[in-house]
């Protein structure tokens, strides 16, 4: 019989603590109406997940669960100590995705999600950044890329900059003086 | 008002493009400090070779840019 067991992350992201609200609201994002997020109290040891297979201890409770619409199991997200995320996936189950695919250039693995949803953070994290320091940000919009197979994520920002204005220096201007002495 | 923009595709390469606003360097002034500003875990490159540090990714060298168009 199989086992559901988490992975991590094979793109070596981390996410900390103080970021962890920013990385689910990635995972709804990314999600969208393709299926069902939720996300786990701290406080709590997690939620629980459904498979066809045996879950592997350790990987029983997850700290964002997600149900694709139509999948009989769950996406298990999950923080590990040192700040990488891990995902418990059955390929089977969520793989049949249509939603998920139609998201996602007609793909629905595994890799094309942790992928995307790492993309997601980054872009996510910039904008927050920006934002933080005056910044404007005109969205973050997911595009498909030339050629139809993948995507990127795309954000805009009015930086309130653009004449040197990080350079504090003042003039130097000529005195009135042209000197010369008694 | 100089305005960028930010490409961040699925193998984790970042392209800033200046795309309005910016005259001479200040563009490169703006991303620096934006770059300088992302929380610990975020790592980059030179300006010009921007790239996300908390990705380890075991692929060739990507595409890195770095471009200010007027």
């Amino acid at each position: 019989m199989s086992t559901t067991q988490k992975i991590k992350n094979r793109q070596g992201l981390k996410v900390a603590p103080e970021q962890r609200e920013l990385f689910a609201a990635c995972v709804r994002d990314l999600v969208g109406n393709a299926g069902k997020v939720e996300v786990s109290d701290s406080s709590s040891k997690g939620l629980a997940i459904k498979s066809r297979h045996y879950v592997a201890e350790g990987s029983k409770y997850a700290d964002i669960r997600v149900r694709l619409t139509g999948a009989s199991a769950d996406i298990g997200i999950y923080y590990e100590e040192d700040g990488s995320v891990s995902i418990a996936w059955d390929s089977y189950v969520v793989g049949q995705s249509k939603a998920l695919k139609e998201k996602l250039e007609g793909r629905s693995d595994r890799n094309t999600f942790e992928a995307n949803l790492n993309a997601s953070f980054v872009a996510r994290t910039f904008e927050q950044t920006a934002l933080e320091n005056g910044m404007i940000s005109h969205g973050i919009q997911r595009m498909t890329n030339e050629g139809g197979k993948n995507g990127r994520f795309e954000i805009e920002l009015d930086t309130g900059f653009g004449g040197g204005l990080f350079d504090k220096k003042e003039k130097q201007t000529l005195g009135t003086s042209l000197g010369g002495g008694l | 008002m100089g305005r960028v923009k930010i490409i961040i595709n699925e193998n984790g390469e970042i392209d800033i493009e200046a795309i309005a606003g910016f005259e001479g360097k200040s563009c490169q002034e703006v991303i620096d400090f934006l770059v300088s500003q992302m929380p610990a875990g975020f790592e980059f490159e030179t300006l010009e070779t921007i790239r996300h540090g908390n990705f380890a990714q075991e692929v060739p060298v990507p595409k890195q840019k770095y471009v200010q168009e007027n």
